[in-house]
């Protein structure tokens, strides 16, 4: 790896340095003990782990921002198609989510059996599980920062991805699902398909991800 | 490419079968006629168990027919060409993956017929689904020949068997995946540094590791490797979901504690050759000898103490990790006899041959009659003798018991001990499997027929004691071909681990 310009050096630490602490925090806020006054909110069904699923979503955003560093310090890490790769897995994921938990719960207590696999599918892309494309993201976001020699940044990305267990066992266990039904019922299915299939065939999501990364690093 | 090999379709169907009829018995669950009473029904929730143990039993079979070659010394290697620029999907049945995925898809079977034997199960086809997906998974772990692929199935196995136990208990499901997955992450960090330092993800490449890459380098590895497969092994101080496990999700818990203990071990094994550098640090090989002791015996204590059978097996497995570390760490001395590598080998089979039986015995009991508590079962001779029989053969088993597998797994282990001349290390060895015998038979003389009235049985199912006697023949089958299995710990000595032990010697 040759050794990188002042201006290279700075932007990539400046990214660096503001997605670690994107993660950390959003982590952190995401799976932080809930204060008296929200547990009152549970009774708003589902708007605490939804809550918790929106800052997962945004740490998964900063792993993009990592892998971005990590290209723009090293070019030759793959960094740029990682960013790109995460940043579609975080993206199906909030998708998919928010679709599913965008319906009231059943009052008779049901349960929908696509809108629990949606947000099962979605939690476990977020937290880097197979069979979500996540998986794969994340070990791009873990390669590319070692290559670009920042071990220390990749401990606190898997760092991060062991404590985001924390809300997501929360939020699973606490989520009642609601219904889904005509286009949003079709949309999280197009989704739910996505997120697998692209989780057991990463290749696809690689495949779009390298012009969009020539483009991106003028090539 | 001069042909296909028929035994290259066979492996293609064995890699495929599982995934496949999992699909199926998740999507299909009303197959069969309409329900008119609830024999109809009780008899409608064993079908996808069924269909799960006959895939299973398929694969036994296919992983049979593959076994004349790869032990005659020709390893089968398939690649898939929806490979990837991240990983090759490549998998390769060799003398160390073909014997696991049979042992793998075997204990398949039995779980399968444990639970088409419970009543009222909700979600059978879910159920029987998730752990095809497991035990695909595991079995695809054991044949992967790239390590992202294997890492990749690996986590698979977890996640399934995370889901599967979910609708138990989500507090004991959480407990599984929080442990198994930190130290997933662990071994993330280990696969990518060797990914990083070879360039490649072929686990064919990792031999050359000891070569090429730095010392620090291999001492982490080896670190990460390590630790972060304890949680998988039920290893000290990672183990503390098995035992929470089987209090909480008694009917749930026969799946986890077999499958995943069997895939972790198969993956530190297959990971470990290229880059068994525990000889190159000796605290690394302090470490794992370390923590094999505290398991062993903080395993054997404990079963000894438990308050119900369910405990006692899930102690035991605790117990049985402990053995595991003991040969590797032990193995890894360049002046280590053969017998510690086939020992840690044969424990690969032995062990889950005894687990199953154990498990299945407790689980069964439980199920019967209502509780597995040891103090409420006094009696139980005289009406659960199969179950009985079973567990204490298990137990008796991992104890060393003669006749049973695991003796010839103390065999090797204490007599490999001995020549490396380390006699604390085999008395300490022996003392605990006295420990672990005398666990299981105070067990059986607390539950020895002493009450007059007997615990009554709820109900019977004849998967049950399929599943028992299959368990107990299994056993035994394994332990009266000592022959047979020890030429295999040679064979899996020469073609698998030799690579490793000629590079132990040379200096990185």
């Amino acid at each position: 790896m040759s050794e990188p310009s002042s201006v290279v050096t700075i932007v990539s630490s400046g990214l660096a340095a503001g997605g670690a602490i994107l993660l950390v925090a959003a982590t952190a806020w995401a799976a932080r003990p809930r204060r008296r006054s929200e547990k009152a909110e549970e009774a708003a069904p589902g708007a605490a782990a939804a809550r918790s699923f929106a800052w997962i979503v945004i740490a998964g955003m900063a792993y993009s921002l990592l892998a971005l560093a990590a290209a723009v310090r090293a070019p030759e890490t793959d960094g740029l198609r990682a960013s790109i790769l995460q940043l579609l897995a975080v993206l199906l994921a909030a998708g998919l989510g928010g679709l599913a938990m965008s319906g009231a719960p059943d009052e008779n207590g049901g349960r929908s059996p696509l809108a629990s696999a949606a947000v099962f599918a979605a939690w476990l892309s977020l937290v880097g599980l197979p069979p979500a494309v996540g998986f794969h993201g994340k070990i791009l976001v873990y390669r590319a920062l070692l290559a670009a020699g920042w071990e220390w940044l990749a401990v606190i990305a898997v760092a991060g991805t062991a404590a985001a267990l924390i809300p997501a066992f929360w939020a699973l266990s606490s989520y009642r699902s609601g219904p889904l039904r005509g286009l949003r019922a079709v949309l999280a299915v197009a989704l739910l398909i996505a997120v697998v299939l692209l989780g057991l065939y990463p290749q696809v999501g690689l495949l779009a991800a390298t012009p969009l990364a020539g483009l991106a690093s003028g090539g | 490419m001069d042909g296909i090999r028929p035994d290259t379709v066979v492996l293609n169907w064995l890699i495929a079968l599982p995934f496949f009829v999992g699909a199926g018995a998740a999507l299909f669950p009303r197959l069969s006629l309409p329900v008119h009473s609830e024999a109809e029904a009780e008899s409608l929730r064993t079908g996808p168990f069924l269909l799960g143990a006959v895939a299973s039993l398929m694969g036994v079979g296919l992983g049979i027919s593959l076994l004349p070659a790869v032990l005659g010394g020709s390893p089968l290697t398939v690649d898939y060409w929806w490979t990837t620029d991240l990983y090759h999907l490549r998998f390769q049945a060799d003398a160390l993956s073909a014997p696991l995925v049979i042992a793998i898809c075997g204990l398949g079977v039995l779980i399968h017929l444990y639970l088409a034997g419970l009543p009222a199960l909700s979600l059978p086809h879910y159920r029987a689904a998730l752990l095809l997906a497991a035990q695909g998974g595991a079995a695809a772990a054991c044949l992967s020949a790239d390590i992202i692929v294997l890492f990749f199935f690996l986590e698979l196995t977890l996640v399934a068997l995370w889901l599967l136990t979910f609708i138990d208990s989500r507090e004991a499901a959480n407990g599984l995946l929080a442990a198994a997955h930190v130290g997933g992450l662990l071994v993330l960090g280990a696969v990518l540094l060797m990914w990083q330092r070879s360039g490649d993800t072929s686990t064919a490449v990792l031999p050359l590791l000891l070569t090429t890459a730095e010392p620090e380098a291999l001492r982490t590895i080896a670190l990460l490797l390590l630790l972060g497969m304890l949680p998988k092994i039920t290893s000290i101080p990672a183990h503390g979901w098995l035992p929470d496990l089987a209090g909480a999700a008694p009917r749930l818990a026969l799946a986890p504690a077999l499958l995943l203990p069997l895939a972790g071990g198969a993956s530190l094994l297959r990971l470990l050759p290229g880059t068994i550098v525990v000889a190159l640090v000796p605290a690394l090989g302090a470490i794992a000898l370390l923590l094999g002791v505290a398991s062993l015996w903080w395993g054997a204590i404990r079963a000894w103490m438990a308050p119900s059978l369910l405990q006692l097996a899930a102690w035991l497995t605790v117990a049985q990790s402990g053995f595991s570390l003991i040969a590797i760490g032990a193995a890894a001395s360049p002046t280590a006899p053969p017998e510690l590598v086939r020992a840690a080998a044969l424990h690969l089979l032995a062990a889950p041959a005894a687990l199953v039986a154990a498990w299945s015995g407790a689980c069964i009991i439980r199920a019967r009659f209502g509780t597995d508590s040891i103090a409420d079962l006094s009696g139980l001779l005289r009406t659960g003798l199969l179950p009985l029989v079973a567990l204490f053969l298990g137990g008796l088993s991992l104890a060393g018991a003669p006749m049973l597998p695991g003796f010839q797994v103390q065999k090797l282990l204490v007599s490999g001990l001995v020549h490396d001349g380390r006699l604390w290390f085999a008395i300490v060895i022996v003392a605990a499997d006295l420990l672990i015998a005398v666990a299981v038979l105070d067990a059986l003389r607390r539950i020895g027929p002493r009450r007059e009235s007997p615990p009554t049985a709820r109900w019977q199912s004849a998967w049950l004691s399929a599943n028992l006697f299959l368990g107990s023949a299994a056993l035994l089958a394994v332990g009266l071909s000592s022959g047979p299995l020890g030429e295999w710990t040679q064979t899996v000595l020469r073609s698998v681990l030799s690579i490793s032990r000629s590079g132990l010697f040379v200096s990185p």
